[in-house]
This record gives structure tokens, sequence and C-alpha cells, in this order.
């Protein structure tokens, strides 16, 4: 278990960080496709079967081609080549700094205060699509039906944007 | 579950959520902005599920699902943007959309 | 006891104001107004029931309406409540409200906004009754806020002059920055006393944390003044005249701006329990006497003149609430009201028969073409100046008396002197519009025939002036005190009050006779203040006294630094660089989790 975590962990770290650095948006495509198949690999240790496939499936699967898509629909010389200096002043220096500033504040405060919570032993069917359905279709049958009504006002977004012909 | 691995699972978030902060700082391409904001989410269900573990219910699974449910529907929004964007302009860079000035 | 005639009380002006305002269009100007008047008539005669219906024990008729709040850590039970007070002040809102709506028919006869004019006027009567009519803080906030915002509309009612709408913006401002004292007031109450209702606060006002309760105070204090128009948040009243007469009439000086001095009555149990409080209500109230006195001898317009004499009185009011004249204070209120109304419904009939001139300096002689107005107003300024027996010499004898009684001499003293200047500069208004000769200005004769409608409230006004002073005459009647003193004894209180005048009656006497006589010889024929005045015709006036100590100046000036100073702020900060944001989010972030999981 301790081996899964460690090897998933430090592969999802990687993948962070190569989403972050690539230059050519393919690449920064596939770094967080890495980035999501050892985060699932994370749920899967954490007896999230369902939540793993999903995260699959419709991350790596729907939402990176989705990715692909515009990539591909936009010529790639017209991406931002991030050559020319910025007009923002330190935007990059200060950047970082409040990235690892966030980060070390979380850790530290993670290692420092401890987490809550008890080490449980799990009910049958923890994490499973049955469970999971059932959770979901009955105690929380109202915000899912609201993430329903999030996902049409989406698309009827995306068709307002960008269905329309410029004049 | 080893006790001492939860913390490590929600180290492990926030370092990963601080990799696509900087990400969303630094980088001016506003489809690698997005892909780190992609990061940040998930950073965050990475949470959920593990104290989902820790405390043996299943609520974190489902906000982590409704958080993933959103999310596919912001990128769907922010990539409608930045087609829009494209379309106008010839070259885009995150800099450049500073209409908000006061 | 229950009583669904306070529901009415409150609704029928709204429903008025909901019908005039609708149907304007298809309303003829007859219908507007007379049924405007009609609503507010009503609404009097079920004050005057409720009156009948209150038990002489002194427990308030109620109508509870509705729980609000039920996730609130409380239950606000929102109802309706009146006790002596609040129909005391209900019957001059209505009363006098009726009045001016029936003179309003006339005075606004050619005007083209007529119907939208009655529609706010209802709006006003019921907000002011939702007001004084609340069983409960909240209830009185919203009151205070729509009275507020009817304020606002009335002032701006000619909206295509630029000067109202300017007057409107001021009013509201300053209203709602002391609104929002007064919610903080409202947050600390709900911390102290986890209720929001009067009667559970105020029977618990007394075993409260000292420091709590006087900044309680203190933070409605802030609303008061700006409702009040006292030192140092007066300055939208003065502007606020670019309303018609009406609406300065009933609201910028019989109404609207008492709800201060209501609310430090009917909280009294809250001032009381701190003496820094009222020590701060009686000095303040004291300085705008003094302030409003002082300003008002040298201004010009016959509006700004009752403006500035409005904010002296309602500072004798709050005064006299401040040493705990609570009953003198009300008096005061209910005699002003007459006599302020009479006066502003006078100047709305000189200007109108001048075609709108309000420069006292172009008037004079009107006395021999207006004998009408000459004998009402005449009948206005006796009271306010307090002459003996009229109805402003009661009340204000009153205040002074138990302001001495209770031994505050430097307090006193400042009355007295307010008194005197009282009687100058009323004196000064007078004989320059109604003595020497007729000056040039052409008189208009288009709104003859309109008297009558105009005539009748004034008429009434004018006899209620003269003789309203005499249901509290010290030692023979006392109606005022002891209709009242149930409010007070509810809570185990007695409101100061005097049963004799004595002898400093003659030294007030003294000085507003002095004052009214200074004025009356400068002014008049044989002295040199006419002549002067007139000459001061082509120039701006100078000097601290005209220009009200500057202070509006300073306000303008402060105000304009602040923001030209926050504009190059937000400038710098708003660079639409959405990185730049992020980044300025990211650090607030930090932040946070530095305060909340590390600290």
């Amino acid at each position: 278990m301790t081996a899964v975590f460690w090897i998933a962990g430090i592969v999802a770290v990687l993948g962070a960080i190569g989403v972050v650095a690539a230059r050519t948006p393919v690449h920064n495509v596939l770094a967080l496709m890495v980035n999501f198949v050892a985060l699932a690999v994370l749920y899967l240790s954490l007896s999230a079967e369902f939540l793993a496939v999903i995260q699959v499936i419709i991350y790596a699967g729907a939402i990176l081609i989705l990715f692909l898509f515009v990539i591909a629909l936009l010529s790639v010389s017209k991406m931002a080549k991030e050559q020319a200096p910025s007009r923002l002043v330190a935007q990059k220096e200060l950047g970082i700094a409040a990235g690892v500033v966030v980060g070390l504040l979380l850790t530290v405060s993670i290692v420092r205060n401890g987490i809550f919570g008890t080490n449980v032993t799990l009910q049958d069917g923890f994490g499973t699509a049955a469970t999971f359905g059932r959770e979901l279709l009955t105690t929380h049958v109202f915000p899912f039906e609201l993430t329903a009504f999030v996902l049409m006002v989406a698309v009827v977004g995306v068709v307002v944007l960008v269905g329309r012909r410029d004049s | 579950m080893n006790p001492g691995l939860l913390e490590g699972y929600v180290a492990l978030s926030a370092i990963i959520f601080a990799v696509g902060a900087v990400g969303l700082l630094i980088r001016r391409s506003p489809l690698v902005v997005l892909m780190c904001i992609e990061l940040m989410w998930n950073a965050a269900n990475l949470t959920f599920i593990a104290y989902a573990r820790q405390w043996g219910n299943m609520e974190g699974h489902i906000l982590s699902f409704i958080v993933i449910t959103v999310a596919a529907a912001e990128v769907a929004i922010g990539l409608a943007i930045i087609v829009l964007i494209f379309r106008r302009r010839s070259e885009v860079d995150v800099d450049e959309a500073a209409m908000l000035r006061g | 006891m229950e009583s669904t005639t306070l529901v009415w009380i409150m609704l029928l002006p709204l429903l008025g104001s909901a019908i005039i305002g609708v149907g304007r269009k298809g309303l003829s100007r007859n219908a507007a107004g007379w049924l405007g008047s009609l609503v507010v008539a009503v609404s009097f005669v079920l004050t005057l029931q409720a009156m009948g219906q209150l038990p002489a024990t002194g427990v308030p008729l109620r109508q509870s309406l509705f729980v609000w709040g039920q996730s609130l850590p409380f239950e606000l039970h929102v109802g309706l409540m009146a006790d002596a007070l609040t129909l005391w002040w209900l019957l001059v809102v209505t009363g006098v409200g009726f009045l001016i709506h029936v003179y309003s028919i006339g005075y606004m006869a050619d005007d083209k906004g007529f119907a939208r004019f009655f529609a706010e006027l209802n709006y006003f009567i019921f907000s002011m009754a939702l007001l004084v009519l609340a069983d409960n803080f909240v209830g009185l906030l919203v009151g205070w806020a729509n009275v507020g915002f009817a304020s606002f509309l009335l002032i701006g009612f000619w909206t295509e002059k630029a000067e109202a709408r300017a007057a409107a913006n001021k009013a509201l401002l300053i209203n709602i920055a002391g609104e929002s004292a007064m919610v903080v007031a409202l947050a600390l109450m709900v911390r102290e006393f986890g209720s929001l209702a009067y009667a559970e606060i105020f029977s618990q006002a007394s075993g409260a944390t000292p420091g709590i309760v006087t900044a309680i105070s203190l933070l409605l204090l802030v609303g008061i003044v700006t409702k009040s128009a006292q030192l140092p948040l007066h300055t939208w009243l003065p502007d606020a005249m670019q309303g018609p007469t009406p609406v300065s009439a009933l609201i910028h000086a019989a109404t609207m701006v008492t709800a201060g001095v209501y609310l430090v009555i009917r909280a009294f149990p809250l001032f009381s329990a701190s003496p820094v409080a009222m020590q701060t209500v009686a000095v303040i109230g004291a300085l705008s006497a003094l302030f409003g006195a002082i300003v008002a001898t040298r201004q010009f317009d016959i509006k700004r003149v009752l403006a500035y004499s409005t904010m002296s009185q309602l500072g004798y009011m709050l005064m006299g609430a401040g040493v705990g004249a609570y009953a003198a204070s009300a008096f005061h209120f209910f005699t002003h009201a007459f006599f302020k109304a009479l006066l502003f419904l006078g100047a709305g009939m000189i200007s109108h028969h001048l075609s709108g001139e309000q420069d006292i300096r172009k008037m004079g002689g009107l006395g021999r073409q207006l004998p009408f107005v000459y004998w009402t107003f005449l009948a206005g300024v006796l009271a306010i100046s307090g002459a003996p027996g009229f109805a402003g010499f009661f009340s204000k004898e009153e205040i002074l008396a138990a302001a001495l009684h209770e031994g505050h001499v430097g307090l006193w003293l400042i009355g007295v002197v307010t008194a005197g200047l009282t009687a100058y500069y009323m004196a000064r208004l007078f004989i320059l519009i109604f003595g020497g000769e007729a000056s040039e200005t052409e008189s208009n004769h288009v709104h003859r025939g309109r008297g009558g409608v105009m005539g009748f409230p004034v008429a009434v006004l004018a006899v209620a002036s003269t003789l309203s002073g005499l249901i509290a005459i010290p030692g023979i009647t006392q109606v005022p005190g002891t209709y009242l003193a149930p409010v007070f004894a509810r809570f185990g209180h007695e409101a100061v009050h005097v049963d004799s005048f004595g002898f400093p009656v003659i030294l007030v006497l003294g000085m507003a006779a002095i004052g009214f006589i200074v004025g009356l010889k400068l002014f008049g024929p044989s002295g040199q203040g006419r002549a002067r005045a007139q000459r001061s015709l082509q120039r701006r006036l100078g000097g601290p006294v005209a220009n009200a100590f500057y202070l509006d100046d300073l306000y303008v000036w402060g105000a304009a630094s602040i923001g030209r100073w926050a504009k190059v702020g937000a400038l710098r900060v708003q660079s639409g660089f959405v990185r730049r944001y992020a980044l300025t989010f990211f650090a607030g972030f930090a932040a946070f989790v530095f305060y909340f999981l590390l600290l």
C-alpha cells in the first residue's frame, strides 16, 4: 500500500510539473494525462474504485480529448510563445514564490496540526458503483439534479458563445 | 490503512495544488492556464477521497463526483471562450486580454 | 391587546400610494389628490380610534404579523405595537399629513407630476407609520430606511432640476451612512440581548454591560443625528429645501426629521442606562440648537431660514430628551409640527404669489397684499419665538425648565441664548417679508381661486399653533405628561417634569423679547437692516455665519479628496491583468491559511 502511494504520488507530482513546464501544448496535455492516471491509481488505493474509473473515463478520456480537439482546431502557431518579455513586472518570480509559500503553508499545517478522523473499518461495498449510485440517487438526489442543471447551462453557454457566426 | 498515510495523501494534494497554482500564475497561454486549474480541481478531489476513506463515509465521493461534473462544465465554457478569443486575435496571451482595466 | 386597527393605519396609505402610482395615467387630478388625502384622513381617524382603545393601564395595543429569521440563533416575532408614544407620533403624522395633502392639491395643481407626488407622499406616510408602529428594531430600521427613500424621491421630485437631484443624492447618502451605524447597533443588540424586540431589550437594558449599552446608544445616535439633521451631519437638510414646499413642511420639518427624537424617546431604557449617551444626546442637541439659530440669522432664502430653524428646534427636542424630559420633548415635537408646518405652508403661499421667488431680500410689503398669510404667519412666528400663551412657549419653556431642574446650567444657558436668536431671526424674516414697501417682483395671480384648498390647512394649523400649548400649562393641565407616563412607567421610569417654570422663565422671555425687538427695529422701517440686506444681493455672502461655518464646503472638499485618492489607488490595483489578480488572490489565500491553520 505504501509503495503504491509513493510511486503513484511521485508520478502525479511529476505529471503536474510537466503540465506547468512543457512548452508544446500537446506535451502539456500528455503530462496532464499522466497526472490523471496516477491520481486514478491513488483513488484505487483509497478504495474509491468507482471514482477511479470515472477519473479515467471522464478526465483522461473526455476532458483531455476536448483539450486536444481545441489544440487541433486552432493552429499551433497561434499559441502564445511566451518568448517576449512579460508586461507584468516580476510575475514569474512572484508566482513561483506564491506557489511555494502556499504549498509550504498547507503542508506544514497538515504535518503540524495532524489530521482529524479515525481509521474505521470499511463497510462492504465502500466505493463501489452500487453503493455510490444508491447514495447519489437517494440521499443526494437534489445536488445530483443541480449538477445536471449546471451541465445543461454549460452546454447552452457553449452553443451561445461559439455557435454564433461573427458578422 | 496506515494511520500516517492519510497525512501523506493530503500533503500530496497540497503539493499538486501548489504546482497548479504556480502554473496558473506564471504561464501565459490560456490553454495551459486552464489545464493548471484542472490540476487544482484534482488536488481538491484527492483530499475529499482520502477523507472519505478515513471516515468510511461516501459523501466525499459524492462531492468529488460533483466537482468532476462542474470541472467538465468549466472546461467546456473555458475552451469556448478561448476559441472566441482566438477568432479575433492572431495570438493569444492571457496578459493581452486586459480589458478589465479600471 | 390585539388590534387590527394598527395594520390599517399603516396599510391604507400604502394602498393609496399603490392605486395612485399605478393608475396615475388614468386618474384625474382631483381623484388622485383627494384619494391621497382621504386615505390619510382615514388613518387619522383610525389613530383616534386606537387612542380610544388604548387601556388606561398603558398596556400597548399589539398586532403580531409573522416570524422572521427562524434560521437565526433567535426568532424575531415581527409585529406592530402602539403605546401612547406611538399614537402621539401617529396623531401628528396622519393629522398634519392630511392637512398637507389637502394643501398640496392646491399647491401642486399646475405640476405635471401631480399624481406621482401624491403617490410618493402617501408612501411616505406609510413608511413613517411603519417606523413608529414597529415593535422591534428591524421594523423600525425598515421604516427608517423607507422614510429616507421617500424623502429622496420627494427632494428630487423635480427631476429636471440639477440642484434637486444633487440634494436628493446628498440626503440619501448621509442618511444611509447613519443607517449603517444603526445596523451595527442592531448587531450589538443581538449579541448582548439575544433579541431585537423592544420589550425584551428594554427590560434587560439596565442590567446589561455598561460599555455595550453605551456603544449601542452612540451608534443609534449616529443614525439619529443624520435623520434629525443635528451637528455635524445636518448639511443635507438645508439642501433638501429643493423639494416642493409641502414636502419641506411635512417631511423635513414636521415628521420625518423628528424620527430621531422618537428613537431617543422610544429607546429611553437604553439611553438612560448610559449616562455618557444621555449627556452626548443633550450636548449635541443644545449645540445644534445654537448652531441652527446662529446660521439662520444670516440666511436670505425663506426656506433655508426655516430649515436651519428646524435644525435648531430639533436640537431643543434632543436636548430635552437628553436631560430626561421625554414628555417635554415629545410635547415640543407636537407643537413644533404645527407651527413649523404652518410657516412652511405660509412660505409656499408667498412664493406662489411671487411666481416662485424665495429670496426675502426681494420681498416686502406683502402684508397688504396677503392679509390671510400675514396673520397666520404671524401666529407661527409668535409660536416659534415662544410668545407667552402660544404653543411654542409652553413646550420650549418646559424643556428649558427641565434642563435647569436637572442641573444642566450650561445647556440651559445655550437654550436661552438660542431662544433669543430664534426670536431675532423670525422677527427679521417676518418684517422683511411683510413690512416695508412692495418690491418690484410682479405678483402672480394665476393661483387665485384655489385659496380655499390651501387656506383651510393653513387656518387649522394657525389655530393649532396658537392653542395647542394649552394642553400643558404647568400646574393646570398635564396632557402630554400624563398621557405618556405609562410608556415610561412600564420600564420603571418617570420622565422629568416640572410643575412650574419658576422665575427663570422671565429670563427666557426677556431674551426672546430683546431678540424680537432687535429684529423688528433693525429690519423695520427705521432700521438699516433692509437696505443693507438688499445691497448684499449683488455679491455672494461672505463670512462664516452666512456660509454655515463652511462645514458643507469642508465635507465636499474632504469627500472629493478621498475620492481622488481612492481613484488613483483603485486604478493602480485594477490593472486588468488577470494573472496579477490571481497573484493577489493567492497572497490573500496564503494569509488566511497562515492565520487559521498555523497561528
